[in-house]
């Protein structure tokens, strides 16, 4: 009786085997075009991950209901990354066996190695979705390509729009940032250009980004009593440091977050409204006056039933950028579809920037972040200028 | 003493109090039951939502919610311990441990598919954002979590100490074999025991849902710090975990004022290190030769 168990347990399996292996042969028939998309749809990353695909689909539907590329239709390949760097692998691997023309992904730095690596082994493109890590492209890869400004760049952002905001008074600045490579990567990049600004630094303050209060650090930073306060961190810690301020009433002349996680994220505001009026960060955004981005903004609320998480717009530009080369290069080959991907020049698109342009690495030459402030529990652009959407307020004059 | 310093010195020991509460159960638990229950931060996170979703369902204040949270917490650990642990306690310890560690990836997961791992945070209306007394600014949540600690660990004293199944737990705690020759049930004790562990870490997870942002897996960060303050107090002693909640908030807080944030999980494990080197079974721990 066992053994007739067993026999038919094993038939069962095969049959399953056999039916899901068909379906995998039926997809590579069809005429489409597939693009591979690999983001964390499981675990804490998962809302970010989810709204990235979200966006990807919106650029693909676009471009499907107006012909396609040269007649063909586009479709997304979906796999969950997990949030790790071995599952990305994974799905790059189950991808490129999906014969996907190129690979998107991953929203964080760590998975995007991985896929980065993996696409250069195959010889296919990879577009990084969101990834701010600056080593990302420093390996000399050829298949990796970078929408998003860098770590770098919002970091070198800061020095050159401080300009806007910074008032004679202000002579000194703190930093209170999480301790992990992202916190430290930026707040040590503005360190060492510090000279540049013309301020003083008078306090270092990291934290570890898992930290259930904050208050002795914000005590610290009271004590300090700098005209210009930096907090770079992830969303949860951060909103922990604003509640604490906010809380406490305390005035700092000007806080300019540096791709802060909370500042510019949609439910800071709707969790602290007006009391968060003031603040200010430098982070990536869509571009207001982008016809695009109206299309962008009102069809995912439409689809998803809320605002579009600002990290989501790099999921529709990926789509975008890639859908531009393909249409150039005519055809899914690998090498000249890279070729193409290097060639992109495209001046329409959603982002608060020039261009969309890659250099040799594959970072995009023109990227850059902008700078908000919340102004009656809103987020505002207000600089730079040709995006700005609203004046600088500053809150309370600097101590003489 | 400088204003600030007292300052970072009352926010230690305030949310001390809440780490306190949680070590509190970790520590009973390991009492009756000699295991040591890795859900606690889970469960603990479990509280959370417990009171998140009563506060926000029903319009009430999170601080009455927090009963809701309280009988869910207890109801669960009496489950798991009743028809979980219970099961298994004839095999090795080491089984039951991973039992526990177990339940806390259910309990995790069935909240992140529950509830996404979204944060969501809770605003209590009427409770103005800080309280100030001269130089120093308190933070009413804290304040009343404090309160609440100390309402809580005096009735679970007077369970403990005053009432029938508390002298059962406390024998279970002292000596199974013997507690089980004296007529008490260990089946029923140990699972009200858990209960009453689960309550405790519930009711702290409940207090720091107005400070916290809360979101699945928040339990984790505190599942290793209750377990350091229920060693550092010694395994078992109830005293001990309050206190030695206490000694890690402001240890922590004082490294965040003076050296910055980054350096209060160091200093805090390094003195833990420190003090085991020098009494192995904890601050207020027996020492094992008086045990045997």
């Amino acid at each position: 009786m066992k053994r007739i168990v067993s026999v038919l347990v094993c038939l069962i399996l095969c049959f399953i085997m056999m039916f899901s292996f068909t379906g995998c042969s039926d997809d590579s028939d069809s005429g489409t075009i597939k693009i591979g998309s690999i983001h964390p749809l499981t675990g804490s990353m998962a809302y970010e991950g989810q709204a990235l695909v979200n966006s990807q689909k919106i650029a693909v539907d676009y471009i499907n209901e107006n012909g396609g590329i040269n007649g063909k239709m586009l479709e997304l390949k979906v796999v969950d990354s997990l949030g790790t760097a071995g599952g990305s692998a994974t799905a790059a691997q189950k991808l490129i066996n999906m014969n996907v023309c190129a690979l998107t992904g991953t929203y964080t730095s760590g998975s995007a190695q991985v896929v980065s690596r993996t696409a250069e082994k195959a010889g296919i493109p990879f577009v990084v979705t969101v990834a701010a890590s600056d080593t990302l492209l420093k390996n000399g890869y050829k298949y990796s390509f970078r929408i998003q400004p860098s770590t770098v760049t919002f970091s070198s952002n800061f020095i050159e729009y401080l300009s806007s905001v910074k008032t004679d008074d202000m002579k000194t600045v703190a930093f209170i940032y999480e301790d992990s490579n992202y916190g430290t990567g930026i707040a040590e990049y503005i360190e060492e250009h510090i000279d540049e600004t013309g301020l003083e630094i008078v306090g270092m303050i990291s934290y570890s980004a898992s930290a259930s209060t904050l208050s002795s650090e914000v005590t610290k930073l009271i004590s300090l009593d700098p005209d210009i306060v930096v907090p770079i961190g992830y969303y949860s810690d951060q909103s922990l440091f604003a509640k604490e301020i906010i809380d406490r009433k305390v005035e700092f002349p000007c806080v300019i977050g540096v791709a802060n996680g909370a500042f510019s994220d949609a439910k800071f505001t709707a969790t602290y409204g007006e009391k968060a009026d003031g603040f200010f960060d430098i982070n990536y955004r869509y571009n207001p006056y982008s016809e695009e981005t109206e299309y962008l903004l009102s069809t995912y609320r439409e689809k998803y039933g809320e605002e579009i998480p600002v990290c989501a717009i790099y999921g529709y530009e990926s789509i975008m950028v890639l859908a531009d080369a393909l249409r150039r290069a005519g055809t899914t080959d690998a090498e000249a579809l890279r070729q193409a991907l290097a060639e992109t020049e495209m001046g329409d698109h959603v982002l608060p920037q020039g261009a969309i342009k890659f250099d040799e690495t594959g970072e995009n030459i023109n990227s850059a972040g902008v700078m908000i402030q919340i102004q009656n529990g809103k987020h505002v652009i207000v600089y730079p200028k040709e995006y700005a959407e609203g004046e600088i307020i500053l809150k309370k004059e600097a101590k003489k | 003493m400088n204003a600030q310093v007292f300052q970072a010195l009352l926010d230690g020991l305030l949310m001390g109090g809440v780490y306190s509460l949680a070590a509190l159960g970790l520590t009973l638990i390991f009492g009756v039951m000699k295991i040591t229950n890795f859900a606690h931060g889970a469960m603990m996170t479990v509280g959370m939502y417990v009171v998140y979703v009563v506060s926000t369902g029903l319009g009430i204040s999170p601080y009455i919610a927090l009963i809701f949270s309280a009988i869910t917490l207890f109801a669960l650990g009496y489950i798991i311990q009743r028809f979980l642990i219970h099961r298994i306690s004839d095999a090795p310890t080491h089984n039951q441990l991973l039992l526990t560690l177990g339940v806390a990836y259910i309990l995790e997961n069935t909240l992140l598919a529950v509830f996404t791992p979204n944060y969501k945070s809770l605003e209590v209306e009427n409770l103005p954002g800080m309280i100030q007394i001269g130089a120093i600014s308190v933070n009413p949540a804290k304040l009343i979590a404090f309160g609440v600690v100390l309402v809580v660990t005096a009735a679970i004293y007077i369970v403990l100490y005053r009432t029938r199944i508390g002298k059962a737990i406390r024998a279970c705690s002292q000596n199974r074999e013997g507690a089980q020759l004296m007529g008490v049930v260990i089946k029923n004790t140990s699972a009200i025991a858990f209960g009453i562990g689960a309550l405790c870490t519930g009711i702290a997870g409940s207090l720091l849902t107005p400070i916290l942002s809360i979101y699945p897996t928040l339990g984790e960060t505190f599942q290793l710090k209750c377990f350091v303050i229920a060693i550092l107090g010694g395994m078992g002693n109830l005293w001990g975990a309050l206190i030695s909640g206490l000694i890690v908030g402001v240890v922590e807080s004082m490294t965040g004022y003076f050296a910055g944030g980054s350096w209060s999980d160091l200093t805090v494990y390094a003195a833990f290190i420190l003090i085991l080197l020098a009494k192995p079974s904890g601050l207020f721990g027996r020492s094992n030769r008086r045990e045997h």
